[in-house]
């Protein structure tokens, strides 16, 4: 009778618990789950916005595969986040660490400093620096002048383009990711280095034992983060290079929109993004089963 | 029972009677989008309220859409059937939706080519808007493509050549020097562009711009026949004239391949430049933001004394194949397309397509006459932007990679950049017979 009196009880607890869920379930499903499924749908056919869709099975994908200009778009997607990730994590453990340093005056300053490119849109910092990086009036350019350094063509150089878009991107989303590893370091009890003092452990010893096993969370979550972001950067790209030039910034969410509203081959735009859609998933899947291992 | 079937049969009649009636007394919508700008829409406005009061069955709801995602937005519209009835757009993003889509209405089942309107319009101008033998689109305006020169510099530099100020590519180059290098806005300071030309992948502008001074030079990127007429020698001297802007003469940025409109507008309002292509649809913003300060002429020939052919483009309006109201649609384009309204058009905005309007002294009615005779739309030479139904937005993307090419990178030959890229359109647009 007890029993059955708590289980109903559960139950009711349950249900009222999904109930206050339903309306975010809903908007996850119309908003997010629904049109994932559609793109997966369409994947597969010629889409006409006008007289309606013809199956085509796995030619969207065939034609993707053959096409060099999407595999260079891919590859060269890969080669960006592979260079921009550590590089971010590296500046944001960097800065984060030395933003904890506790005889840092100031610190909560910096902090904002450092944190403000994140909070403004991609669009605005993409646009002001176009105009940094503009070769004969960009501040770039100058500042490159008055130290007698080499002036670069920031945005036309195709050796040279990809690394501006990288740079921003550090310096963009770095913000995000030492919010991060800050908040972080400070939850690490201060005995710890006390004791490995006390010990003898060295400056390298303690960051190797304490300070990065303590950031294992913060790994986890921006290299998790990082990696749907990076894989997926479009506004920089879109606002800042269009692809240019040559295509040495063509990323692969950029040239998916490409496909979709300039070429209007939206099956084959559907088949990239749920192609994109499965390689995040797997790289995030590969990352999930490390950690967990290395735990 | 009879007489209860035969009051059912009445009831039923009656309905059927009054809702009939309904409908044709039914006012009708007729919706319109363009992306010109807002003295446009005036306009609209203005010659739509005409319309309305002579033809109270139907109503048109003009809307003014933003230019930068028009395209975009059109697409949208379309896919969920929300578009309007007519869409006023340039030809190239027209052709682009019914080669893939078949979007536009076919208007010879209407018989427009019977219409006055359209036996004015040049044959050329309609077969470039017919697509498989289907008219899906009648021409709306001539937007003659000209030269902007800032008039104060000219003479700040002592440039004292007068009208038409550029007689060939050399005298541009000259020109463009010295509003480089000769402080022409004379504030002591180097930060002034002397040209400005596009580059961009975005939306193809690298082929664009070399389209523009291709056409400028007499030639059209694609033949009427339908080949591909790039690769000969006025095709070479117009990427070398490019590529040797940025890099031997250095009057172009070397940003040029990084360019669209958006940054030519950016610096123009900004005062930096000095020689850039204008449109005709430019004109009445850039009188007021400039103060008047820039004169518009056709772009030069290549050598002194040599024809120089005036272009454009064209705006045009088409139907939506799911429009449900297409007589009614026509009959507001057809009023679009009468004398009245064109020369109420041309009054404003110096644009009109129909060749037989008194364009002096409709100008000087209300407006000075800003572009010179040669300008003139009943004078434009009319070397077109698209001619051949293959040559999509896909072809002119690979044209516009070989021409970027060889803006970012001096040392490429414009002959083999051109030899390349004709070999790859070639093998991947062009039909085999």
């Amino acid at each position: 009778m007890l029993i059955s009196n708590i289980k109903k009880k559960d139950f009711k607890t349950q249900l009222i618990y999904f109930l206050f869920i339903v309306p975010a379930l809903i908007v996850f499903i119309v908003f997010r789950a629904w049109p994932i499924m559609y793109s997966f749908i369409l994947s597969f056919f010629d889409v006409n916005i006008i007289s309606g869709n013809t199956f085509l099975g796995l030619n969207n994908y065939i034609s993707l595969i053959n096409d060099p200009s999407y595999i260079k778009s891919f590859m060269g997607t890969i080669r960006f986040t592979l260079i921009v990730l550590p590089l971010t994590i590296l500046w944001s453990l960097l800065v984060s660490i030395i933003l904890d340093y506790k005889f840092l005056k100031y610190s909560n300053v910096f902090k904002g400093i450092f944190f403000m490119p994140f909070v403004t849109s991609w669009i605005v910092i993409s646009l002001i620096w176009k105009w940094f990086l503009n070769s004969k009036f960009g501040v770039v350019n100058e500042v490159l002048s008055i130290l007698h350094l080499p002036e670069q063509d920031w945005l036309t150089d195709p050796d040279v383009a990809l690394w501006a878009v990288i740079g921003i991107t550090i310096w963009k989303m770095g913000g995000y990711f030492i919010l991060i590893f800050v908040a972080n370091l400070q939850i690490v009890d201060p005995c710890l280095y006390e004791a490995a003092e006390v010990d003898g452990a060295n400056f390298c010893n303690k960051f190797r034992y304490i300070t990065l096993n303590a950031l294992k969370p913060a790994f986890y979550i921006t290299l998790i983060t990082g990696t749907i972001f990076y894989f997926r950067t479009f506004t920089i790209i879109f606002a800042m290079t269009g692809g240019d030039p040559l295509g040495s910034t063509d990323l692969i969410a950029y040239h998916t929109y490409k496909l979709a509203f300039l070429s209007f081959d939206f099956g084959r735009a559907n088949a990239s993004i749920t192609f994109m859609f499965a390689f995040i998933g797997v790289v995030l899947l590969l990352q999930t089963v490390f950690f967990e291992r290395r735990d | 029972m009879k007489k209860l079937l035969f009051l059912v049969l009445v009831i039923v009649m009656s309905i059927v009677g009054v809702t009939t009636v309904a409908a044709a007394g039914e006012k009708v919508t007729i919706t319109m989008w363009h992306n010109n700008n807002q003295v446009y829409q005036d306009l609209y406005e203005k010659v739509f309220d005409d319309f309305m009061a002579n033809n109270p069955n139907i109503e048109v709801k003009i809307a003014l859409q933003p230019n930068v995602s028009y395209d975009l937005k059109i697409l949208t519209a379309f896919i969920a059937s929300r578009e309007p009835d007519i869409i006023d757009s340039a030809h190239d993003f027209a052709l682009e939706l019914e080669q893939k889509y078949s979007a536009w209405t076919n208007l010879d089942d209407y018989g427009v080519r019977d219409w006055e309107e359209v036996k004015l319009m040049d044959p050329n101008i309609l077969s470039s808007l017919s697509y498989e033998g289907k008219l899906y689109g009648l021409q709306f305006t001539d937007q003659p493509l000209a030269l902007f020169i800032r008039k104060s510099w000219m003479e700040n530099v002592g440039w004292d050549k007068g009208y038409p100020y550029i007689e060939s590519w050399d005298d541009l180059i000259d020109l463009a020097k010295k509003f480089t290098f000769e402080d022409p806005d004379k504030n002591g300071k180097d930060d002034t562009i002397g040209y400005e030309m596009f580059g961009s992948l975005d939306r193809n502008y690298a082929t664009v711009q070399f389209e523009y001074i291709m056409n400028a030079a007499g030639q059209e990127l694609v033949t009427k026949d339908g080949k591909l007429n790039i690769n000969n020698e006025t095709g070479i001297k117009a990427l070398t004239f490019m590529q040797d802007a940025i890099w031997k003469h250095k009057i172009a940025p070397r940003d040029t391949a990084s360019f669209t409109h958006m940054e030519m507008y950016r610096d123009i309002a900004a005062g930096v430049v000095g020689i850039a292509r204008l449109g005709g649809w430019n004109v009445p913003g850039w009188m007021e933001q400039l103060n008047g300060d820039f004169v518009a002429l056709p772009f030069p020939p290549i050598e002194e004394g040599e024809k120089n052919y005036a272009s454009t483009i064209y705006h045009v309006m088409m139907i939506s194949t799911n429009s449900k109201h297409p007589e009614e649609a026509l009959k507001v384009i057809k009023y679009l397309c009468s004398a009245n309204v064109q020369a109420e058009f041309y009054k404003k905005t110096g644009m009109s397509y129909r060749p037989d309007l008194d364009y002096k002294n409709l100008a000087a009615t209300e407006q000075e006459l800003f572009f010179k005779d040669e300008m003139l739309p009943s004078k434009i030479d009319r070397i077109y932007l698209i001619t051949a139904s293959w040559w999509t937005a896909d072809a002119r993307a690979t044209l516009a990679q070989f021409i970027q090419s060889a803006l970012v990178d001096p040392t490429l030959d414009p002959a083999q950049v051109l030899t390349d890229a004709e070999k790859a359109i070639v093998e991947k647009f062009v039909p085999k017979k």
